[in-house]
């Protein structure tokens, strides 16, 4: 099955883990997500000058609500998002597995989930709470 | 970023509403030329007067001024269209005072108007796939804020709703206003979860409307015998956009702070001696934490200051949004900014019949658009 996008992540190689796809400052070690032709923000750094790197895809969840209304068209609510921290120390959002909403602090994983698209099912990331 | 103070005295001597609405089929021309013939009107001013036009739009399109005016006469002025997201009413406001502030232009308008439903983002075209493109909806974003202050100050949802209370109830004295009822603390947590804590009544209405201002020189108001009386002092202007911050920091609120203070530092004012503030509360959670960011009182504190009614018109403190704010006056997106200085302008004028806030002399217009950016305006009243 493809993915919803591999400019953003690719599967781990472990059953259905995903790791994402960044940008490293080769001077500062800044990371980057996602992998933009546009380089480092924070530094200005272009993309070409600039290290392709995996991240983990496990973190910790900061913050969490559920969307009760599709905001935009084709959302099917509910639906959770999280504001989360890497292990590698990038904040970023993501959607959450489940109605549930975790508490902070709470252990996520990337994994690879289908998802049914005009064209057919692919491979979305979402953030599972870890055993 | 720059105050006013080494520049020209600029002063505000006309304002014009045409009402924020729910969209209808009234073209933008109905809109803009109503606020503008009311701030001619209110000014003392003929059209020829003006020499000068920043037209604050978001969605209207490309040369909107232009379609406009030739309706009121093709005067030969120099018009500049100014989108700026949310702010783009305040920076048109911010381009007519420098260019009267600056001796280019004697008599300067900045007219803001928006149809609802055409406006593009630049953010849908940056060709960058989103890991989670709900994030990026302002109310997403905005749930995810008052989650964050839920946890770090003990924020409830009751908190958050009062400013619904208080904005609904400011609106229904506005009579520029989208939403003229009063609300109870009930209906506002009872109407429809829309994220997070966050319900519809403590969002803002999709609207259009329009609001003109026109700003003068000390020589202008001589010459056209223009009433000093009634023409307020714009003290500061500043406009800036988002610095980096740490990860878990919210470069929204540093930008806010930032801009805010540098408005009033600018101004050669204190907080303490605003007694009005107009403020960017798209959602409610905004305004606690924006007027906290801004120094209204001290971080953690203003859902306290919201139940001890500080905020309120004749709240004895300073008045939060007494036009409504975005919550209930609206957001119609290009005339915001203006519409926020044309009610900081009836407020110190004392003519803000049913909703004036007693003794108001100073008074701070801060909004901020996507992006993000900010603009802050302190006006003062001799």
């Amino acid at each position: 099955m493809e993915l919803l996008d591999p400019s953003l992540y690719a599967p781990s190689g472990a059953n259905d883990g995903a790791v994402l796809l960044a940008l490293r400052d080769p001077a500062t070690g800044a990371l980057a997500f996602p992998r933009t032709p546009y380089g480092i923000g924070g530094s200005g750094t272009p993309a070409e000058a600039a290290d392709a790197v995996e991240l983990s895809g496990r973190g910790e969840v900061l913050l969490c609500v559920t969307v009760h209304q599709p905001l935009s068209p084709g959302m099917k609510v509910p639906l959770l998002v999280a504001r989360l921290r890497l292990e590698e120390g990038i904040v970023l959002d993501g959607i959450l597995e489940g109605t549930e909403e975790p508490a902070p602090g709470t252990k996520v994983r990337a994994v690879l989930v289908p998802e049914e698209r005009e064209g057919g099912p692919v491979l979305a990331c979402r953030f599972r709470v870890a055993a | 970023m720059s105050g006013l103070a080494s520049m020209r005295p600029v002063r505000v001597v006309g304002i014009g509403m045409h009402p924020y609405q729910f969209p209808t089929e009234t073209p933008y021309v109905t809109l803009g030329l109503t606020a503008l013939r009311q701030a001619l009107g209110d000014a003392g001013l003929s059209w020829p007067d003006v020499t000068f036009a920043a037209i604050g739009t978001g969605a209207i399109g490309m040369a909107a001024g232009r379609v406009m005016l030739r309706h009121i006469g093709s005067t030969g002025l120099e018009v500049m269209q100014i989108e700026n997201a949310s702010a783009s009413g305040s920076s048109a406001f911010r381009s007519a005072c420098l260019m009267v502030a600056s001796g280019q232009h004697e008599i300067a308008l900045a007219l803001g108007v928006d149809k609802f439903g055409t406006a593009q983002r630049a953010a849908h075209k940056d060709g960058i796939p989103r890991l989670t493109p709900a994030a990026e909806i302002p109310a997403v974003k905005f749930a995810l804020m008052a989650r964050a202050w839920r946890d770090r100050y003990g924020l409830t949802r009751e908190d958050m709703a009062r400013v619904a209370v208080k904005n609904h109830g400011n609106a229904a004295r506005n009579p520029y206003a989208q939403f003229r009822k009063p609300r109870t603390l009930e209906q506002v947590l009872n109407s429809n979860p829309v994220a997070g804590d966050l319900t519809s009544l403590q969002c803002t209405p999709r609207g259009e409307g329009a609001a003109a201002v026109i700003v003068a020189s000390e020589e202008a108001i001589r010459r056209h015998g223009l009433d000093r009386g009634r023409a307020i002092r714009v003290l500061s202007s500043v406009s800036s956009s988002e610095h980096a911050v740490a990860d878990e920091g919210w470069s929204l609120v540093e930008m806010v702070q930032r801009s805010g203070l540098s408005a009033l530092a600018a101004a050669g004012v204190g907080m303490e001696e605003i007694d009005i503030i107009e403020l960017h509360d798209a959602f409610t959670i905004e305004e606690i934490v924006y007027a906290e960011a801004l120094g209204l009182c001290p971080l953690g504190e203003g859902a306290a200051q919201l139940r001890e009614g500080k905020w309120d018109i004749g709240g004895g403190g300073c008045a939060v949004n007494p036009s409504g704010g975005l919550l209930g006056m609206g957001h119609p997106i290009g005339p915001t900014g203006a519409g926020q200085v044309a009610e900081i302008v009836r407020q110190l004028r004392g003519e803000a019949e049913g909703r004036q806030h007693p003794g108001a002399r100073t008074a701070l217009a801060h909004m901020i658009g996507l992006g993000s950016v900010a603009v802050g305006h302190v006006l003062q009243r001799d």
